[in-house]
């Protein structure tokens, strides 16, 4: 029998630090959290003390995540009886309603939290994705840049934004957002690179230097962004036809960032392998696209 | 106009995509045998190449990884031959313009090869216990995608594969090229899903 509690108490700590790891990295693996929950958890809902209460949250979240509404009702029960009045508890309401496609009830509950708490980010940001579900983008465009005027450093927001626009091919506002972003957090590697990757994307000569410049950043913020790496080798080997004033100039950038990626690959062992004969063929593979793109010197 | 069929293999990774990531758009392309191309009446969709879930509007990965399955392609005797996509939102199973866009890109590349599809997944019919193909096929023409007539495309046993890889939970083991970009170590050709597939035919 002490053998048996051992065992169980074993499972409870390993379930309970995995929704907590899940909150602290904030990844959104909602069906493992509702499954530890439901199959498991649950029944020794006791033993976890005040952290019940973020719990809740979390599985409540996860549930709305993966349609489970019964869940995410029983939740939100719990919630509501521990913390009757809370705004926090009426925004998880909300996404449950949400989550039930009852989008005009949930716009009106998350006015009404605006009424009584006009800075309440969650019911701001809420709205935003309740136009989204139902494909106003245009609308959600328009309430986020309203929320990121007085919440500024938001990166988040600012990212969606950024994803907003490119879902409507409008890249130069969101080569704006990954400016911003760029403006508050100028030594992070990915924001360099995704701004690159839409200048990149909006073509012209302009445009592919400045790729180039913001790879180039990225790959020297973090020489293993390989994201960076094919994005300066692109870059460089289009300006190589497209400058002929600066094209060895081009041709060695490309050829740099050739070498570096073919490097990694080796280094790693290529395409999920860890025969080296496979990471040769690899090489190859990678060969035959740099040789592809690169243009014979005329 | 040629027939399309969606095998067991392209099918599976489809869903197994879409059903890893529901809450992005995802899309990938789809290979034929290149024994197939040129005026071929009926093209055989036999493996899909999952892309992308972040992004799927900037062209640089996209074309770090045409090149890359070009490459492949050519050494294992087979051709691009259509492109899939799925949407973000649950309800909008029609092709947008971006999936347009990068279908007329594929499209216009794989000219005086093959006829390259556009394939839409339609998320709404995405289910364990499916009983239809949960996808449209679109072809070009003056310009334009048009809806084809998609009964009887998909091939025998494909969706009792799909069911069981989705009670298993496969997906998780997926890797699309976005994975891969993470971290180069995943194979973006999937082999072991491949002999998971292969084998429960």
């Amino acid at each position: 029998l002490s053998k048996d509690s051992n065992v169980l108490h074993f499972y409870f700590s390993e379930a309970r630090d995995r929704l907590k790891q899940i909150r602290e990295e904030q990844s959104r693996s909602s069906r493992e959290v509702v499954d530890i929950w439901e199959q498991f958890l649950s029944y020794f809902s006791d033993k976890l003390g005040n952290d019940v209460w973020p719990v809740y949250e979390q599985v409540c979240i996860a549930a709305c995540d993966c349609g489970e509404i019964s869940l995410a009702h029983r939740c939100v029960r719990e919630l509501n009886r521990q913390f009757p009045k809370s705004f926090r508890v009426k925004g998880l309401e909300g996404m449950v309603l949400e989550a039930n496609q009852r989008y005009d009830t949930a716009e009106h509950l998350y006015k009404t939290i605006l009424q009584d708490d006009p800075t309440n980010s969650v019911a701001e940001k809420r709205l935003v994705v309740i136009y989204k579900s139902q494909n106003k983008i245009k609308e959600a465009i328009t309430e986020l840049r309203k929320y990121l005027d007085s919440h500024m450093a938001d990166t988040d927001s600012w990212l969606e934004l950024s994803d907003l626009y490119l879902s409507q091919m409008d890249y130069a506002h969101a080569a704006f957002c990954l400016e911003e972003l760029i403006l508050a957090n100028p030594h992070y590697h990915l924001f360099h690179q995704r701004y690159a990757e839409i200048r990149y994307t909006q073509g012209g000569t302009e445009n592919l230097l400045e790729a180039r410049a913001y790879f180039s950043q990225a790959i020297k913020l973090n020489p293993n962004n390989i994201r960076a790496l094919y994005g300066l080798f692109l870059c460089a080997s289009n300006l190589a036809t497209k400058q002929r004033s600066a094209e060895s100039k081009n041709m060695k950038y490309a050829a740099w960032a050739a070498e570096q990626i073919s490097q990694l690959y080796r280094k790693l062992g290529g395409r999920g392998t860890k025969s080296s004969s496979d990471s040769t063929e690899q090489i190859k593979a990678l060969g035959g696209m740099f040789d592809k793109l690169q243009l014979t010197s005329s | 106009m040629a027939e399309y069929n969606v095998s067991s293999r392209a099918y599976c990774k489809m869903v197994l995509h879409a059903a890893k990531y529901p809450h992005c758009a995802v899309n990938g392309v789809l290979l034929a045998e290149k024994r197939q191309s040129g005026e071929m009446k009926t093209i055989d969709l036999i493996d899909a190449i999952p892309l992308f879930h972040l992004s799927l509007s900037l062209a640089p990965m996209m074309e770090v990884a045409l090149i890359q399955i070009e490459e492949y392609c050519k050494k294992a005797d087979l051709v691009i031959a259509g492109y899939y996509h799925a949407n973000e939102l649950h309800e909008e199973s029609s092709p947008k313009i971006i999936a347009k866009r990068i279908a007329s890109k594929i499209h216009e590349n794989s000219s005086g090869v093959i006829d390259a599809c556009l394939l839409m997944i339609d998320n709404s019919r995405i289910s364990v216990n499916a009983t239809e193909e949960f996808y449209d096929i679109y072809l070009y023409n003056n310009s334009e995608w048009k809806l084809k007539e998609t009964k009887d495309t998909l091939m025998e046993g494909a969706l009792e594969a799909a069911a069981s890889l989705l009670h298993s939970k496969a997906q998780s083991d997926l890797t699309d090229f976005d994975n891969h970009l993470d971290n180069i170590t995943l194979d973006w050709t999937n082999p072991a899903i491949n002999e998971i597939i292969d084998h429960s035919a």
